[in-house]
């Protein structure tokens, strides 16, 4: 690894704007194929929720990123240079693959000073990083003795030890608890605004959801989706929810909402219509005039949650929309 | 620069309490416990073929030899089961993944650790032979052997050719342990294979094949130990021997940079 290849690296991953990009890539067992003509694109600076159900190609296509698999076809760069040179980029990449992997007998210290010998990164970086991740004061301890969560604090503090410029996750919240899992999404906020870039696979689409600002659905090997995640909740179905003082009334809205070819759901004291959100003002004015008044009155957006299984339930889904792309071909 | 680092990285697993009192204790154990049972039988027989043991042979400067290199075997499996395990468990842990990240030059990395393990075995069997060389040295005399000889020019020289046939045996058991975990992944299938083979396999090989000892393994790494036997000639064992690591080596090496990591 030499400073004018890191450089010369920077250099095309600035110009391409992209942190991750692969092209077609395939990954096949036999005949089965893993993954299948994935062309991914992570953007420098991006917090990239990669999703998708069990067996979908998810931790497949981190080990090729990572060199730890060879593609069967198709083309990786990562920050700018070619996965067939992974010693010129994985340098500047940490990674938590497959959960947090340690020798046992060893302390957490003795851990990290494993790895930054074998990467010949400065031992004096092992203290602050496992303050970082309130791993102070067990630092000693055998990593046998740690529970899921403190292995999984070790994992990121190991993921964050080369001060990389790309962060490949895989469940990096898996075994936390509630405040351990805040933690650590506030901890990737701050990464990002040091202008790290993060590659992070998670089952947890809520979690995903409130950090991501970039997201990928893998299925069936496939990418269903990439893009803006604030464009893949905007294109997805929206409900306006509508209250009123009595059942009669929320009939009345229901057959406004039915004349203008929107379908609604009764139940519960309210009113659910299958309508955009810019439905609302004419809905009200409309209801009005029909007799009823609306005391409640808000826009139900898809939780990336519902938007996901839209997406990989069915076969394929081939929306197109403005920021991200299905099927993707970007 | 990389395989240094691979080293000194490979060293810091090492330098645990299982590994150094599992592996090098038990090995200064050993030692201990072949001369003790050695001197047991000073001046008796039928121990085994060519074991007869007698004052004559421990007073001689080569005496501490056959004291000491009936222990070969046993260093031999001890350090083909550390490197099974420090090779092995890197598959079963899943560390492996974490060390190919921070050192992709998949040879550089192998390198370093074949290294820096075949440093911790041949430092394990200095120091059991050297443990064993002071409890000869203690134990011998009160069988009223004078062990004088042992340290003229000629019973140095004795001295440590005998710790070099015994350094170069072990680390051939230990490359074996370290190209069967590479081969399986896994240090208990490495284990088991290798003792299943050296104990056993072999055993059944040389009953029906007669010229076996002159070719297998197991046989091969004896001779070299012992120095050379009356079937094994010293060179021939160190030749087939060399060629056989060279061969499982490369076998190893070309399976760790070619295979995916997918655990």
């Amino acid at each position: 690894m030499t400073t004018t290849t890191g450089a010369a690296a920077s250099t095309t991953a600035a110009a391409t704007g992209l942190a991750i990009g692969t092209e077609q890539l395939t990954k096949r067992y036999g005949t089965r194929a893993a993954v299948d003509g994935v062309s991914l694109q992570v953007p420098i600076g991006a917090i990239a929720g990669f999703v998708g159900p069990n067996g979908a190609g998810k931790t497949t296509t981190i080990r090729m990123l990572l060199a730890l698999a060879r593609p069967t076809a198709g083309r990786i760069e990562v920050l700018g240079v070619s996965s067939s040179r992974p010693q010129d980029y994985l340098p500047r990449v940490g990674a938590l693959i497959e959960g947090p992997a340690f020798y046992p007998g060893l302390s957490a210290r003795r851990n990290l000073e494993v790895l930054a010998a074998l990467g010949g990164i400065d031992r004096r970086r092992i203290e602050p990083l496992l303050a970082q991740v309130g791993l102070q004061g067990r630092e000693r301890d055998a990593v046998k003795t740690y529970s899921q969560g403190m292995r999984q604090r070790l994992g990121i503090a190991a993921a964050l030890l080369p001060s990389p410029a790309l962060l490949i996750l895989d469940e990096p919240t898996n075994g936390l608890d509630p405040a351990g899992i805040q933690e650590i999404r506030q901890l990737l906020r701050n990464l990002r605004e040091q202008g790290i870039t993060i590659l992070m696979s998670s089952h947890l689409l809520a979690e995903v959801e409130q950090i991501a600002d970039w997201i990928i659905l893998l299925n069936r090997g496939k990418v269903a989706y990439q893009g803006r995640m604030d464009a893949l909740l905007k294109g997805q179905q929206t409900a306006l929810i509508v209250g009123a003082a009595s059942a009669d009334e929320l009939r009345i809205i229901a057959a406004v909402a039915r004349e203008q070819q929107y379908e609604s759901e009764l139940g519960d004291g309210q009113l659910r219509v299958l309508a955009p959100a810019n439905f609302a003002g004419t809905l009200n004015q409309r209801a009005l005039e029909a007799g009823a008044i609306i005391t409640e009155l808000h826009v139900e957006r898809s939780s990336l949650e519902e938007t996901f299984f839209s997406l990989t339930e069915p076969p394929t889904a081939n929306t197109s929309s403005t920021a991200g792309t299905y099927g993707g071909a970007q | 620069m990389s395989v240094i680092r691979a080293f000194r990285s490979e060293w810091l697993k090492l330098l645990r309490p299982s590994i150094i009192l599992g592996g090098a204790g038990t090995m200064c154990g050993f030692a201990i416990l072949a001369v003790v049972l050695r001197l047991s039988r000073l001046g008796g027989t039928h121990i085994g073929p060519g074991t007869d043991l007698t004052v004559a042979m421990v007073a001689a400067s080569n005496g501490f030899a056959p004291l000491i290199v009936y222990t070969a075997p046993f260093l031999g499996l001890v350090a083909l089961a550390v490197c099974a395990v420090a090779v092995g468990t890197e598959y079963s842990n899943g560390t492996l993944r974490n060390l190919l990240v921070r050192q992709p030059a998949r040879l550089r990395l192998l390198t370093g650790k074949l290294l820096a393990l075949g440093s911790f075995v041949t430092l394990a069997v200095v120091v059991s032979y050297g443990v064993g060389l002071v409890a000869a040295l203690l134990l011998v005399p009160g069988h009223g052997v004078s062990t004088s000889a042992w340290f003229t020019a000629e019973g140095v020289q004795s001295l440590l050719s005998t710790l070099g046939n015994l350094a170069l045996a072990t680390l051939a058991w230990a490359a074996f342990g370290a190209v069967l975990a590479i081969v399986l992944r896994s240090a208990a299938a490495a284990i088991s294979v290798g003792l299943g083979y050296l104990l056993v396999g072999e055993t059944l090989l040389t009953n029906v094949w007669s010229d076996g000892n002159q070719w297998l393994p197991r046989a091969l790494l004896v001779a070299l130990g012992l120095g050379g036997t009356d079937e094994v000639a010293y060179g021939r064992a160190l030749v087939l021997i060399g060629l056989y690591v060279i061969v499982a080596l490369g076998v190893a090496a070309i399976l760790f940079r070619q295979r995916d990591v997918a655990v």
